[in-house]
C-alpha cells in the first residue's frame, strides 16, 4: 500500500486525500440528517398516537350484551374521516380479542400480531404488518367501566419511511456526484499548483554543464515553489561560477605546461640535430632537465591547489601562537630579505588563533616570500600580529610597486601576475598567492589585500582568534 | 656495489632506472610485473628493491605485503605518483623502508637506493674530506687547507649533506627535505636554497684554484674535486 502510494504522483495524491475527506464529510452529514429526521419523525407518530388513545379510550362503551362498542361521536364533527384513520384494538387483560378495527383488509395481513403481555405496559413498536406496511403501534392498558383492557394503537408508518428513503435515495445519488466532482476540483487546482514544478523538473532535465546559463522559471518567487527555484537557480549561479573558473582555470593551466613543454621539444629536436657536438647535446640534456624541473613544479603546485581547495588535506585546526609561525617563516625566507639587504621587521605580539599549521605556514611562506620578491632592495617589510575584537591578524606590509585598483581583485587568481610581460623564472608561476588565499580559506580564515600603486602593499590574514 | 631488483612496468622509466642504478655501479636486474618480481626475489638475493607503487594486476602494495609475508627483509624503496599523507603512510605501515614521489630526480632515487644499501653499518665517520676541505662534524668547522671557514649552522649543515653526498649530485628537493625538514614540496624554498649555495660557494670556493660546489644543470648541486 505504502508503496503503491508512494508512487503516484503529489497531484493524485492530494486529490485522493481531498476526496477521501470530503466523503467521510459527506457521510457523517448525510447519516446525522437521517437520524434527526427519524428522530423528529418517530416523535410526531408517537404523539398522534397518544392522541389516538384519547380520543378512542374516550369513545369505548359496552353494548346491551357487554361487549366492547366503539361509538364515533367526532370530536369535529368529523366522523367519516375519524373511521377511517381510526386504528386500533381493544385486548381483555388475559389476552382476548375484544374488539378490532383495522382501515385494511385482515386477509391482507400476512403477519398478525400476537396478543399484548398481560403485563403490558405502556410501550412503542415498530412492526411490518405486511411487506410494504410498515407500522408504529402504542399499547396502553386502560380502564373501561371498571374492566381492565390493554389497548393497542397503530399508525402507518409508510409515509415515514418513504421520506426516509428518499433522503438516502438523495444522498446516495448526490454524495458520489458531489466527491467527483470536488475530486476533479481538487485534481485541477493540485494540477495548477504543482505544474510550476513539472515545468522546474522539465527545464532542470534539459540543464547540463554545456547550458548551465539556463535558470528555472519562477512565476512566484514569494510561495514555496517559487523559494524552491529561488534555492536552485542560486545553486545554478554557483555552479554555472565554479565550471567558468575551471574551464579559464584549465586552459590557463594548460598554456603555463605549454611554455615548457615546447621548450622541451625544440631543445630536444635541435640537440638531435647536432649529433657529433657532445657539448651542444650536453648543453640540450641540461636545458631540457631545467624545464623538466620546472614542469614537476608546475605540476606540484597545481596539485598543492587543487588539494588545499577541495582535496584529501588533512585540517588539523590546533591553537597556534601565531608569534611562532611567523616567526619559523621569516627565519626560513630571512635570508632572501638579508640577500636584498631588506630589513624584515617581525613584531612578535603573543597572538593564538585556531588554525591548521602547515596551511598556515604554506599561506605565510607565499605572502612573504611575495614580499621580499617585490620590494626593491633595502626596502623594509613589515610583519604585524595583532588581535581585532573577534579576529586574530596578520599583516605583511611591502614596499613594493602595489597594485592598481584593477588588478587588486584579481591578485589571487591562478596564474595571474600584475606584470604579464615578466619571464616565469623571475615572476613564479602565479599561483603563490592563490595557494595562500586557498589555505587560509580552508582554515576558515580570510585574506584580503590593501594596496595603492606607488605606495606597496598590505596582505592581511584574519584568522578565527583561539578561544582563551 | 650492490644487488638492485627493479620492478616498474613503465618500460621507458624501468630502463632509464636500470641503466642509471648501473652507472652507479650497481647491478640492476628489472621485473616488469609483480609476479616476476617476487618470482625473482625468492630465487636470488639483492640488497634493495625498487618497488613500483602503480603495477598492472598486482599492485606494488600487494607486492610488498606478500614479501613481507614471506619474511623476505630487503629495503624497500617504493616509488609512486601519490604524496598523501594517508598514501604514505599506507605504504610504509606496508613495510617499505623509504618512499619516493614521481616525478622524482634520478639523483635522488639513486641517493636513496645507496642509503638503503648503506643502512646497515657504517657509522659516520667523525671528519670528511673533499680535496683539501676538511670538515669536522664534532666542533662544527670547516677548513680548506688552513683556512678556517665561518659558517652558519644553517650553511653547516648544507654542507654536511653535501659532503655526505661528495661526488654525487643533490637535487633541491633533497636538500629542502633533508636539510630544511621541509615535507611539503611546494614552497618558496627553491630561492632560500640557491642563495644558501651562492653564499657557501663564496665562502668556500672564492679565491680557489679549485671549486669545490658545482651546479649540475636541471639537476641541483654536488661537491666534490672534480668537474664530472
Amino acid at each position: 500500500m505504502s508503496s503503491w502510494w508512494q508512487q503516484q504522483s503529489v497531484k493524485l495524491r492530494l486529490t485522493l486525500w481531498y476526496a477521501l475527506a470530503l466523503s467521510l464529510v459527506l457521510v457523517f452529514f448525510a447519516v446525522a440528517v437521517y437520524e434527526i429526521v427519524e428522530h423528529r419523525m418517530e416523535n410526531e407518530i408517537d404523539r398522534q398516537l397518544r392522541i389516538d388513545f384519547d380520543l378512542v379510550e374516550a369513545q369505548l362503551d359496552l353494548d346491551d350484551s357487554g361487549r366492547i362498542r366503539w361509538s364515533v361521536q367526532g370530536a369535529h364533527g368529523d366522523e367519516g374521516f375519524a373511521r377511517l384513520s381510526a386504528w386500533f384494538e381493544v385486548w381483555s387483560e388475559d389476552g382476548h380479542l375484544l374488539l378490532r378495527h383495522w382501515p385494511v383488509p385482515e386477509s391482507q395481513i400476512k403477519r398478525p400480531l400476537p396478543a399484548p403481555a398481560s403485563s403490558a405496559t405502556l410501550q412503542f413498536r415498530d412492526y411490518e404488518l405486511e411487506d410494504e406496511l410498515p407500522v408504529r403501534l402504542m399499547e396502553r392498558p386502560a380502564r373501561l367501566l371498571g374492566h381492565g383492557v390493554v389497548l393497542r394503537m397503530f399508525r402507518d408508518q409508510s409515509g415515514m419511511r418513504q421520506t426516509l428513503k428518499q433522503i438516502v435515495e438523495v444522498f446516495a445519488l448526490m454524495l458520489p456526484f458531489a466527491v467527483a466532482l470536488a475530486a476533479l476540483g481538487g485534481y485541477l487546482l493540485a494540477r495548477r499548483s504543482m505544474a510550476p514544478v513539472s515545468a522546474m523538473a522539465a527545464q532542470a532535465r534539459r540543464i547540463t554543464s554545456e547550458s548551465l546559463e539556463a535558470r528555472l522559471p519562477n512565476p512566484n518567487p514569494h510561495d514555496e515553489i517559487g523559494q524552491l527555484a529561488t534555492v536552485v537557480n542560486d545553486t545554478l549561479s554557483r555552479l554555472e561560477n565554479s565550471f567558468r573558473e575551471l574551464k579559464r582555470f584549465t586552459a590557463d593551466a594548460s598554456h603555463e605546461l605549454r611554455t615548457p613543454l615546447t621548450a622541451l621539444r625544440a631543445v630536444g629536436e635541435v640537440g638531435l640535430r647536432r649529433p657529433d657536438d657532445p657539448a651542444a647535446l650536453r648543453e640540450a640534456l641540461q636545458s631540457m632537465l631545467e624545464e623538466a624541473q620546472r614542469l614537476t613544479e608546475l605540476t606540484d603546485a597545481l596539485l598543492t591547489l587543487a588539494r588545499t581547495e577541495s582535496g584529501p588535506v588533512q585540517l588539523n585546526l590546533e591553537t597556534l601562537n601565531l608569534a611562532d609561525v611567523v616567526r619559523q617563516v621569516t627565519h626560513t625566507l630571512g635570508i632572501l630579505a638579508t640577500d636584498k639587504e631588506q630589513e624584515l621587521d617581525v613584531d612578535d605580539t603573543d597572538v593564538t588563533a585556531m588554525s591548521d599549521r602547515t596551511l598556515l605556514r604554506q599561506a605565510l611562506l607565499n605572502i612573504v616570500h611575495n614580499a621580499i620578491r617585490h620590494s626593491p632592495a633595502k626596502a623594509r617589510i613589515a610583519v604585524r600580529i595583532r588581535r581585532s575584537e573577534r579576529d586574530a591578524l596578520i599583516e605583511v606590509m611591502d614596499q613594493g610597486p602595489g597594485i592598481d585598483a584593477q588588478h587588486r581583485a584579481k591578485v589571487f587568481d591562478r596564474f595571474f601576475r600584475v606584470d604579464s610581460g615578466r619571464s616565469r623564472s623571475e615572476g613564479g608561476y602565479g599561483l603563490g598567492l592563490a595557494i595562500a588565499k586557498a589555505s587560509i580559506e580552508r582554515c576558515g580564515g580570510k585574506i584580503e589585500v590593501d594596496s595603492a600603486l606607488g605606495r606597496g602593499s598590505t596582505f592581511r590574514i584574519r584568522l578565527p582568534a583561539a578561544v582563551s | 656495489m650492490a644487488q638492485i631488483l627493479i620492478i616498474e612496468d613503465d618500460p621507458k622509466t624501468l630502463s632509464a632506472i636500470r641503466e642509471g642504478l648501473r652507472l652507479d655501479g650497481h647491478d640492476a636486474v628489472a621485473a616488469t610485473t609483480g609476479e616476476e618480481g617476487t618470482d625473482l626475489c625468492r630465487s636470488g638475493t639483492f640488497d634493495a628493491i625498487v618497488l613500483d607503487w602503480m603495477l598492472p594486476e598486482r599492485s606494488g602494495i600487494e607486492v610488498l605485503k606478500m614479501l613481507r609475508a614471506q619474511g623476505i627483509r630487503t629495503p624497500v624503496l617504493l616509488l609512486t605518483a601519490r604524496d598523501t599523507v594517508e598514501d604514505r603512510v599506507l605504504g610504509l605501515d606496508s613495510g617499505a623502508d623509504d618512499y619516493l614521489i614521481k616525478p622524482f630526480a634520478f639523483a635522488e632515487l639513486s641517493a636513496r637506493v645507496r642509503a638503503l644499501v648503506r643502512r646497515a653499518g657504517e657509522p659516520d665517520a667523525v671528519n670528511r674530506r673533499v680535496g683539501d676541505l676538511v670538515i669536522d662534524l664534532t666542533q662544527r668547522r670547516a677548513k680548506r687547507g688552513t683556512r678556517q671557514i665561518p659558517l652558519t649552522p644553517k650553511e653547516f649543515d648544507l654542507l654536511c649533506y653535501l659532503a655526505r653526498h661528495q661526488g654525487q649530485t643533490v637535487t633541491r628537493q633533497m636538500l629542502a627535505k633533508d636539510v630544511w625538514h621541509e615535507v611539503h614540496r611546494v614552497t618558496p624554498l627553491d630561492n632560500v636554497i640557491d642563495v644558501h649555495i651562492a653564499h657557501l660557494r663564496r665562502k668556500l670556493d672564492e679565491g680557489e684554484q679549485k671549486k669545490l660546489i658545482h651546479t649540475v644543470r636541471g639537476v641541483g648541486f654536488a661537491l666534490r674535486e672534480m668537474p664530472a
